[in-house]
């Protein structure tokens, strides 16, 4: 019968198997981890960079929406009577002018839509005055229109 | 010792009999083979996950690194706009077409050169002229920071010279441009100028056809256009916003008439796009408009209400909002801020005003309203900035124009004020220069129809009257047109413009 016994320095079977899956989960746990990180840096990058490309579009829709305001004003201060209600394009963007409020020299309100991609700003603008000299009460961005329908 | 044991040819035998003959020898032997196989494998795979996880690095940095720069150059571009906007702000002439760089000096933003370099980034605008008194502006902003950093962006917007003033003339004197009768019994009422044409409207119990429309392009010598076409009905008050005419007329069955004016020249009966009936018969007199909501007094009704909020659909019938009892009528009508102010015949309260803010629930303003002295009907009422002027008809214990401050509420609760003025005659109508202190009315005024007076000099307690003229006939309609400084009047039968100086 042969017996087999251990020398000093050799290991247990039962713990050579048990350290390896040790290893093994360690590893395994490391990359999981590892991964995650990696992901989150990959989103990351992805993420700035689409929140880069939003700031662009916001800021020319931004700029659209102050291109129609612009326009609206001049109108009005040639034509009173002039309705809105106009689409306008720009090279990158383009603004909707809602149908202006009021008639006369006073009290004109003004709503406009600019747009660029996703990106959507909108302003509203109440004119205290037109002639002789166009007089502003308030001009505020906002997120849904108020005072006009 | 135990080495020489272990390399014995025993040793050696044994060894290898146990490896051979027994499970456990196997195993052993196939671990040997998979070891290394296993080794470099796992050497395989770390070394691959080792590379993603670099190339994962390396571009997320430079995603984020890329967005930067794109960020950093929308917001440049932002400021190549915002300086243009301060250049126009101080000179729109300056805001020149071409292709500029723009620099800040001493004295503000100016254009150099065709473009200007900024943290690296190269930017510049391009000015288009669209129009009088109109650009486009392109901010371009580009940047070249290495193979995989490189771009460029453009934000386009307009600018107008909307900030510019306009001269209004010394109204101190006036002249008179034009006076063009109409013949037979027109009875004009009020009169609108859009463009260039001056709608009128009449009363059609005497001859009239219940709307005249002048074509003035010539102020001089106004021509009257689209003389076949007869309303049918007598129409008082009168508003054009856009495209549409505003008529509060007599008619019973639709006392708020709209009409299709893209062509005046060419009015006709099937311009007639939309109409409302209002309860009552034919009591319609003032009216006037804000976006597509249409406020209308009538006379007064012990049944029904006298002031109403319609709602104003080119394809769909206008459709009520809501109507609100005035306790009269509803002679004539304007709106500020959010108010209507009435002219009323009530003896209680011959100025009324109303919050319009939500149409479907027409109130009155807190204090409801000014009763003036006496009982005398106000007539006539024009506001601007914070003055309301009202008219009334003439008394002989009364002043006929009354001057209100709405500085501090919107029903005026004085002091300061009223101020008020002897006009010698029946206050018709009213007109006010914004921004201005420059004021005109019209009446019955024996001599003096039309009285140009300084709210200034009203306000001050001092003789206000700068001038007078005499039309020779009642003045019952006036209407100052602010883009030609001019201003229209109406007679039962003539129109009148004036000119300052």
């Amino acid at each position: 019968m042969y017996l087999h016994t251990f020398n000093i320095g050799e290991r247990s079977p039962y713990r050579t198997k048990r350290g390896g899956y040790i290893l093994l989960i360690s590893i395994l746990a490391i990359g999981v981890i590892a991964s995650a990180i990696l992901s989150s840096l990959l989103l990351l990058g992805t993420s700035a960079s689409h929140v880069s490309i939003s700031i662009g579009q916001s800021s020319q829709a931004l700029a659209a929406a102050q291109a129609c305001a612009e326009y609206a004003l001049l109108q009005l201060r040639t034509a009173p009577t002039y309705p809105g209600d106009e689409l306008l394009d720009l090279n990158n963007g383009s603004c909707e002018l809602l149908q202006i409020g009021g008639i006369g020299n006073n009290n004109r309100l003004l709503c406009l839509e600019g747009r660029s991609g996703d990106a959507t700003r909108r302003l509203e603008i109440v004119v205290n005055q037109l002639l002789p000299e166009t007089t502003i009460t308030s001009w505020q961005e906002v997120t849904t229109f108020s005072l006009c329908q | 010792m135990r080495a020489l044991r272990n390399h014995s040819p025993q040793a050696q035998r044994r060894e290898s009999h146990h490896s051979l003959s027994s499970p456990r020898g196997l195993l052993k032997n196939r671990h040997r083979g998979s070891l290394l196989l296993e080794a470099i494998i796992a050497i395989g795979v770390f070394v691959l996950f080792l590379g993603g996880m670099g190339f994962s690095l390396i571009l997320g940095e430079r995603s984020t690194i890329a967005a930067g720069d794109h960020a950093r150059a929308s917001f440049l571009a932002e400021q190549e706009l915002e300086a243009v906007r301060a250049m126009r702000a101080q000179d729109f002439s300056s805001v020149s077409p071409g292709t500029h760089g723009v620099v800040l000096t001493a004295t503000g933003w100016t254009f150099s050169g065709n473009g200007v370099v900024r943290n690296n980034y190269h930017t510049n605008v391009d000015v288009v002229s669209r129009g009088t008194d109109w650009v486009e502006v392109t901010a371009n902003v580009a940047w070249n920071f290495g193979q995989t950093r490189s771009g460029a962006l453009a934000i386009t917007t307009y600018l107008t010279d909307w900030q510019k003033i306009s001269t209004v003339g010394n109204w101190a004197s006036v002249s008179r441009i034009s006076l063009t009768t109409i013949s037979g019994t027109p009875e004009f009422q009020k009169v609108v100028v859009a463009g260039n044409y001056a709608y009128v409207t009449s009363n059609r119990s005497a001859g009239g056809k219940g709307l005249y429309i002048l074509d003035i392009t010539n102020p001089a010598a106004p021509i009257q256009v689209a003389s076949a076409f007869d309303l049918g009905a007598s129409a008082y008050g009168l508003a054009v916003s856009g495209e549409y005419l505003y008529l509060a007329t007599d008619d019973p069955a639709r006392e708020v008439q709209i009409y299709d004016i893209t062509s005046p020249s060419t009015l006709e009966s099937s311009n007639l796009i939309n109409s409302f009936d209002l309860p009552g018969e034919g009591q319609a007199r003032s009216i006037t408009v804000y976006g597509t909501t249409i406020f209308v007094g009538t006379l007064n009704d012990t049944v029904n209400n006298q002031l109403f909020a319609l709602e104003m659909s080119a394809l769909d019938p206008v459709v009520l909002l809501g109507s609100l009892n005035m306790s009269g009528s509803v002679l004539d009508l304007n709106l500020h801020e959010g108010y209507a102010y009435a002219a009323m015949d009530t003896n209680s309260a011959e100025l009324e005003v109303v919050d319009i803010f939500d149409p479907e629930n027409l109130s009155f303003a807190p204090g409801v309203g000014r009763d003036l002295t006496e009982v005398q009907d106000a007539t006539a009422i024009a506001t601007s900035g914070t003055a309301a002027l009202i008219g009334r008809i003439a008394g002989t214990s009364i002043d006929e124009l009354t001057m209100f401050s709405l500085a501090d509420s919107p029903v005026p609760t004085p002091p300061p004020g009223p101020w008020t003025m002897d006009t010698g005659g029946d206050v018709l109508s009213l007109a006010i220069i914004d921004g201005n202190s420059f004021a005109f009315i019209g009446g019955t005024m024996d001599g003096a129809q039309l009285r140009v007076i300084d709210t200034l000099r009203l306000e001050h307690n001092q003789s206000p009257t700068l001038t007078t003229y005499d039309t020779e006939a009642t003045i019952r309609g006036l209407f100052y047109d602010w883009q030609k400084d001019r201003l229209y009047s109406v007679t039962p039968s003539s129109l009148f413009v004036f000119a300052p100086g």
